[in-house]
């Protein structure tokens, strides 16, 4: 069967084999491509995705099943026009609620997989972790070590000083 | 009757002004004749330009993953050798992996030997997969190798970080009942913390039970390895910590540099700025000019749409946003910006003259490069905004030739000479600070064109290619810039003097004391239509879109639809009559202002009043509404030029005595306010003098 409901097979990194509609799977711009390229070979054999492991490909397979009736996103969407607000839809919020590591797999899944909307939820899901916070409760979020000499962060203090009231 | 009675307050000048130009009197300028910003209409042309050069620095300058993702080659170009150089970080992320595959890897995987666990039956699929990969990027790697329910977030051997947020706060003290056919958690009596880490680790696994969706098998598989770790867990009996383990990892390692200085635009400018100081590496990603681009594009552009925020026409509108070049320090930019703001709240401005006008000087407009002025002295003078010298002279001959006016002027037959003079009125406010400029005298060329206006300079505008004048010749002369201010054309059908013009890509507008206003096409010069409705002069004009706004002598604002010639609003609130209109850059709101000394703030589509301005104390000649900025410039015949916020209707500043007559127009951009006066002096109220780097924000 051929069609958007028709049934492809992913395989990951891990070389397991995923089962997933043709229209979840096109939300990829990547696999979208690729089914272009190959044609009817899709039908028989898996597409290897090496870059992603089963569990990010499964997640991220979540999200494209959820979003796999929007819109597509219009050609101009670039930097320019991008309206960069964090808000994030109440269904990703949820779906973004996992541990960092695994967030950050997702987004570099999104990436690699060339999910635009997907890679636009995770950063965002990122930034709103950083937003307002202190260098110490940011590095605190993320187990950073400060590795800034006093004498260094007060140079940089005094660079930016400008944004002060 | 009132109209007449309006007619004569706006065309006589007081007695005391005109005793000092008595040739003004019954001059059709004197009151009547206003010159109004309205470059911010957009051009199609300019659009386009503009649309392509956007294109092509996105191409350029853009760091987005689309272009290499679709190449099927993501990103990661640094990734690669950020693992390697960041081994500190690799290492541990390595023996996490270790020691949450330890199943495979044996107890040689790290110092959590002794939390090793014997696997139990129906082991569930541990790989190792591309932990020695050597290919590059992703493959590379390690991070990406793992299966993700390896790591398991809640393992207490991840506990490094001394923070239990986002965990459940439970405290067991008895063994958990097991989940399913899942034996129970009991805990080890070491401080409870195996049994808090298993809560979690049970609490972890729950939630990925439901979040985690799909039905592939494969799927199920892992999900029913999770359980197998669980069982173990009463066996982690050393090493725990009090913490809560929570997986907690540095983007800016894990992360291509593409994508987290793409996370880092999402920020506002002072999150950024905290990001700054977080760790080396932050600082680097979060200075960089791709990541203060988008902040400086999302925090200085406002809300406007974006075809009208791109546009960044010559002159009065210009915002201080900037050339599109590439490796612009943006950030650098945003300080400065943030510096002009500030000024700007403050009345933080050096003042300087320019004279060599030799009569009131009428309109003005300007941009970074150049001033374009008009004068009752019958000529049009070009000026450098950044030295003061008067460029151009272009104008009749100097010679006494026509016998009249010319002759008499003192100094016909001599090219101006520049001068940029003190300011040191004692009446200055808002901590403006006079600024001593030395006498230049450069000379500029004087040059008389075949086609010339005989009479004052009653108004202009100019866009990149052409400048639009009117005059009390009662025509228009279109003038190429390109080529040197060559006359292109005369455009002749009013009866009395053009005492407004503005223009867009597509029609020139004029308005004239003979009360229509003329709609000519601006490539060919035909006139399109003569739009007829007011009772008095028009003396103001501004062309947006399809649309234009008229302020006349008989009080009223006049809305047209220029494609179907009809008046299709008035708004009537005027006492007396109007000398200035202005639109909003998106056409919702006119601003207009006249001889009642009062501003009105219209709804452009109801035609309500929404707000009335007071402060003037005689009429308001100018108004320059910047949209960008939220920001009204008043200029008026009480010789002041005050400021307002636009949506509150607060006046924020106040230039009361720098002109020592009436100011006849005032155009302000992003960082100057610049007027002219019946005293035949320029004025420029520079916010951005002296502040170093400024030219960075010049269009």
């Amino acid at each position: 069967m051929s069609g958007p409901n028709q049934v492809i097979r992913l395989m990951s990194s891990d070389t397991a084999e995923i089962p997933v509609e043709r229209v979840v799977a096109e939300r990829s711009i990547l696999i979208k491509n690729m089914l272009e390229d190959i044609g009817d070979s899709a039908l028989t054999d898996p597409i290897p995705i090496p870059n992603v492991n089963e569990a990010v490909l499964n997640k991220v397979l979540e999200w494209c099943t959820h979003h796999k009736g929007d819109p597509p996103a219009s050609a101009d969407d670039d930097s320019d026009s991008r309206k960069k607000t964090t808000d994030i839809d109440e269904w990703d919020q949820k779906f973004m609620q996992v541990d960092q590591e695994m967030l950050f797999e997702i987004i570099l899944a999104a990436n690699y997989l060339d999910i635009k909307a997907l890679l636009d939820v995770g950063c965002k899901t990122v930034a709103n972790m950083i937003k307002g916070k202190s260098p110490e409760e940011i590095r605190k979020t993320f187990n950073i070590q400060n590795d800034f000499t006093p004498e260094e962060e007060d140079q940089i203090r005094r660079e930016n000083e400008w944004a002060e009231e | 009757m009132k109209l007449s009675g309006l007619l004569s307050t706006l065309r006589v000048p007081r007695a005391d002004q005109r005793a000092d130009s008595p040739m003004m009197v019954g001059g059709p300028a004197v009151g009547a004749s206003i010159g109004i910003q309205r470059k911010r209409t957009m051009s199609v042309d300019e659009m386009l330009a503009h649309a392509s050069m956007k294109r092509t620095t996105s191409t350029t300058d853009s760091f987005y993953p689309q272009g290499p993702v679709l190449n099927g080659k993501p990103l990661h170009h640094r990734k690669s050798s950020a693992s390697l150089s960041t081994v500190a970080n690799g290492v541990r992320r390595l023996l996490r992996r270790a020691s949450t595959s330890f199943r495979t890897l044996g107890p040689s995987a790290g110092s959590n030997s002794d939390l090793l666990a014997t696997p139990t039956s129906s082991t569930p699929r541990f790989r190792r997969a591309s932990f020695t990969s050597g290919g590059e990027g992703w493959l590379n790697r390690p991070a990406n190798a793992h299966h993700h329910h390896h790591h398991h977030p809640s393992l207490p051997f991840l506990s490094t970080v001394i923070d239990d947020e986002g965990v459940p706060a439970l405290s067991f003290t008895a063994p958990i009942p097991g989940n399913g056919s899942e034996p129970p958690v009991v805990p080890d009596g070491n401080g409870g913390a195996a049994a808090r880490a298993a809560a979690a680790a049970e609490n972890e696994r729950f939630k990925r039970l439901v979040v985690v969706a799909g039905d592939s098998k494969a799927e199920r598989d892992a999900e029913s390895g999770i359980g197998i770790e669980l069982q173990e867990d009463g066996q982690y009996t050393q090493n725990h910590t009090n913490d809560t383990p929570v997986v907690r990892m540095d983007p800016m390692v894990f992360l291509p540099l593409e994508v987290m200085a793409y996370i880092l635009s999402h920020l506002d400018h002072r999150s950024l700025l905290q990001a700054e100081l977080v760790s080396h590496a932050w600082h680097r990603a979060a200075s960089s000019h791709h990541v203060w681009r988008d902040i400086f594009r999302n925090e200085h552009r406002g809300d406007l749409p974006c075809h009208l925020s791109h546009y960044k026409s010559p002159g009065n509108s210009g915002k201080g946003l900037s050339k599109a070049a590439p490796n612009q320090d943006w950030k650098k930019m945003f300080s400065l910006l943030t510096e002009l703001r500030r000024r700007w709240a403050r009345g933080n401005v050096i003042g300087c003259y320019l004279s060599g006008h030799t009569d009131s000087v009428y309109c003005v407009q300007f941009d970074d490069d150049k001033i374009i002025t008009g004068s009752r002295d019958q000529t049009i003078r070009v000026w450098d905004i950044r030295t003061g010298d008067c460029t151009k002279i272009i104008g009749p001959p100097p010679i006494s030739s026509l016998g009249d006016t010319i002759a008499s002027s003192p100094q016909s037959s001599t090219p101006t000479s520049r001068a940029i003079t003190v300011q040191p009125s004692s009446k200055v406010s808002n901590n403006a600070v006079p600024q001593v400029y030395a006498d230049g005298g450069i000379a500029a060329t004087r040059t008389s064109p075949p086609e010339y206006h005989r009479a004052s300079i009653l108004c202009l505008q100019y866009d990149r290619e052409i400048l639009v004048t009117g005059s009390s010749d009662n025509t228009c002369i279109v003038w190429s810039i390109a080529e040197d201010y060559k006359p292109i054309r005369r455009l002749s059908q009013h009866t009395a003097g053009v005492l407004d013009v503005s223009f867009d890509a597509s029609r020139i507008v004029s308005c004239s004391k003979d009360t229509t206003l003329c709609v000519w096409d601006r490539v060919h010069g035909e006139l399109l239509h003569q739009l007829r409705g007011h009772r008095g002069p028009v003396n103001a004009v501004e062309v947006r879109g399809n649309l234009a706004a008229s302020g006349s002598g008989d009080s009223l604002v006049k809305l047209w639809n220029l494609d179907s010639a009809a008046c299709i609003r008035e708004f009537d609130g005027h006492e007396r009559g109007l000398a200035c209109v202005q639109f909003s850059q998106d056409a919702q709101v006119i601003a207009s202002g006249g001889n009642d000394d009062v501003i009105c703030i219209w709804n452009a589509n109801t035609g309500e009043c929404v707000k009335k301005l007071y402060g003037h104390k005689h009429l308001i000649r100018a108004l320059h509404l910047d949209s960008d900025n939220r920001r009204l410039i008043s200029a008026s015949y009480d010789m002041s030029i005050k400021v307002y916020d636009v949506e509150t209707g607060r006046l924020m500043l106040d230039f009361p005595g720098w002109h020592t007559s009436w100011i006849l127009s005032a155009k302000a951009d992003y960082r100057r306010i610049v007027s002219t006066s019946q005293d035949r002096r320029m004025l420029i109220l520079d916010f951005g003098a002296e502040l170093g780097g400024v030219e960075l924000l010049e269009g």
